[in-house]
């Protein structure tokens, strides 16, 4: 479905990936994991076309999306679910989602997904005249994920919506992301620093460390491999 | 009760309210002096300049100190095309006045809108290339467009008559052209402020990074913004010529002075408002109006004052300040005042809980 082919993007003259190659099938989650800085974020920018990669390509599909801007991408189906939900404050969760919708025109297909958002979150229906800002951590990452549900995705893309929620609304949310996967056939590249949450859900997974991959496969066979266990989850 | 007022009932108080503004208008224009009915028409002068700036500034985010440069084009062409073809060889006595001007003379509406045309036009041309700037740039870039703006008004002699400016421009302006030009101002911007158009901006004032993940192109949204708000400070600029019947490029008249009087009225209003930006806008005119006295000579214990001139603006500034320590956010901050939140004043009011 996804396919990068030896990307490299710099920030100025600072190179932040160095040939960085991975593919999503359709219908998988795959995680792309590492620690701070290593470049996940950047990565996720690239695809959904807010930087551009001094070489290298990106496919989706089989058609090449690489020097498309950021809304015709979105348009496209690739959508981004920002580090650290980036909500816009002071609309209202209801304005927020609609924000999501902007790239479509169906007002009638635009409702039944605010009423399917509504469904999988109804503290977001509970609260969908408060602004955005006066939510917790917990409700603002279910609505930036409602949020990018909005723009009708096929392949949704999480950058660490673990950062900084107590254990338990992680775990709500990573089953709402299996279930969304099982359920709706949504493909998800979840980008993580959280590796074995992560790994738990995911069917494939690539590690980056400072710009590079250097590994990646099944996520069952990472989860058992000693030296991820080493290096990432800490055991 | 309801929580919320239906939609029927919204349209029906907001169309009552309008009534009772005209009625309210021709009450003052039928019974009040000549001094207040100018006041009056100056407070819907000054709304929409404080409406059209409050779509660029305060609901997309874009820090523009360019709009007396787009009020200029708009009071420049509709008095070039109001005045008669007499006054206007009368008035220009350095250089013969350019065609088409020498030639035509237009009713005051259609030389409104042209003026509001023309001055969209020069917000793109400016927004072009300006918009690609951010933050205090695109300000300094926009403040420098409008004193670019000024200074060919001073120049182009045979177009603006130079430095002696435009005089004996038909009083037009009266209540009823201004208020009705503020009801356009008002409901055109508002429904696009409620529009999924105007989400996306107020999406990109909130955060520039995420409008764009959402898939808004940043650029083209801000100048379309940017174009309709030039477009109506042109048409205000047609009122304000039409009201004060001279115009010259001083930039006490419609130069940077007034941008920063129309960015008073939004920030005390309420930088994002529109209820906010009208508020701002009456309350900055009578003021301003009421603080005359100040120039006046005046007499304390048989002492003997001249009038100083600019006493009126320094406590005026003094005022301003004020508002900003105990409303850092402006009068109504981002909100706007609607029937709902007045309805649901009212019912906390009474008693009733709201939740
Ligand atoms: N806007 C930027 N300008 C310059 N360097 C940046 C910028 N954003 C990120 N970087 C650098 O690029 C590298 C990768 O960053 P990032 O993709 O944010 O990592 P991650 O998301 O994995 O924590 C880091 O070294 C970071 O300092
Ligand atoms: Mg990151």
């Amino acid at each position: 479905m996804l396919e990068i082919k030896n990307i490299e993007v710099y920030y100025g003259y600072v190179k932040a990936l160095k040939d960085i190659s991975l593919r999503v099938e359709e219908g998988q989650i795959v995680s792309l994991l590492g620690s701070n800085g290593a470049g996940k974020t950047t990565t996720l920018k690239t695809i959904s076309g807010l930087l551009k990669p001094k070489s290298g390509s990106i496919l989706f599909h089989e058609k090449i999306i690489t020097h498309l801007d950021s809304s015709a991408i979105v348009r496209m189906g690739i959508v981004q679910c920002p580090e650290g939900r980036q909500l816009f404050p002071d609309l209202s969760v209801k304005e927020n989602l609609l924000v999501g919708a902007i790239t479509r025109k169906n007002r009638k297909q635009i409702n039944d997904d605010l009423n399917q958002v509504y469904g999988l979150f109804p503290i977001l229906r509970d609260r969908k005249n408060q602004l955005a800002g006066t939510l917790s951590g917990g409700e603002q990452q279910m609505l930036a994920i409602g949020r990018a549900l909005m723009a009708g995705p096929k392949l949704l893309m999480l950058d660490e919506p673990s950062l900084g929620l107590a254990p338990k609304i992680v775990e709500q949310i990573f089953e709402l992301l299996v279930n969304l996967n099982k359920e709706k056939g949504l493909t998800i590249l979840l980008v993580e620093q959280n590796a074995n949450a992560a790994l738990r859900i995911s069917d494939y997974a690539y590690i980056l460390e400072v710009g590079t991959l250097t590994l990646e496969g099944d996520a069952k066979d990472l989860l058992k491999s000693e030296l991820v266990q080493q290096k990432y989850l800490g055991a | 009760m309801p929580m919320k007022l239906s939609n029927r009932t919204n349209f029906i108080l907001t169309v009552a309210l309008v009534f009772f503004v005209w009625l309210l208008l021709f009450f003052i224009n039928g019974h009040m002096n000549t001094y207040m009915i100018r006041i009056v028409s100056l407070i819907g002068i000054y709304g929409v300049m404080a409406v059209s700036l409050t779509l660029i500034n305060g609901i997309t985010g874009i820090f523009s100190l360019g709009h007396s440069g787009f009020i200029a084009l708009g009071a420049y062409t509709s008095a070039l095309l109001t005045m008669s073809i007499h006054q206007k060889e009368v008035t220009f006595i350095l250089d013969k006045v350019a065609w088409p001007f020498n030639s035509v003379q237009l009713p005051f509406l259609p030389a409104t809108i042209i003026g509001g045309i023309v001055a969209a036009v020069f917000s793109f041309l400016i927004g072009w290339p300006s918009l690609r700037l951010s933050g205090d740039y695109l300000a300094i870039a926009t403040l420098g467009f409008s004193e670019i703006i000024r200074i060919l008004a001073l120049n182009l002699r045979s177009i603006t008559n130079g430095a002696l400016g435009l005089k004996s421009i038909p009083q037009y302006t009266n209540v009823w052209w201004s208020w009705t030009w503020l009801l356009i101002t008002v409901l055109f911007v508002g429904s696009l402020v409620n529009s999924s158009f105007g989400r996306a901006l107020k999406a990109i004032r909130e955060d520039r990074v995420a409008a764009a993940s959402m898939g808004i192109n940043i650029f083209k949204h801000q100048l379309l913004s940017f174009v309709i708000g030039g477009f109506f400070a042109g048409i205000s600029g047609s009122l304000y010529a039409h009201w004060l019947t001279t115009i010259d490029p001083r930039t006490t008249s419609i130069g940077v002075m007034l941008t920063f009087n129309v960015l008073i009225m939004i920030v005390i209003g309420g930088l994002g408002s529109i209820s906010g930006a009208i508020i701002g806008a009456g309350l900055f005119a009578i003021l301003t109006e009421w603080l005359r006295f100040l120039e006046e000579p005046m007499k304390i214990f048989s002492f003997e004052f001249s009038g100083i001139a600019g006493l009126r603006m320094l406590v005026f500034s003094a005022m301003f300040v004020m508002v900003m320590i105990f409303w850092p956010r402006g009068i109504m901050g981002r909100k706007e005042l609607t029937w709902n939140t007045l309805y649901s004043k009212l019912r906390r009011g009474s008693g009733e809980s709201n939740e």
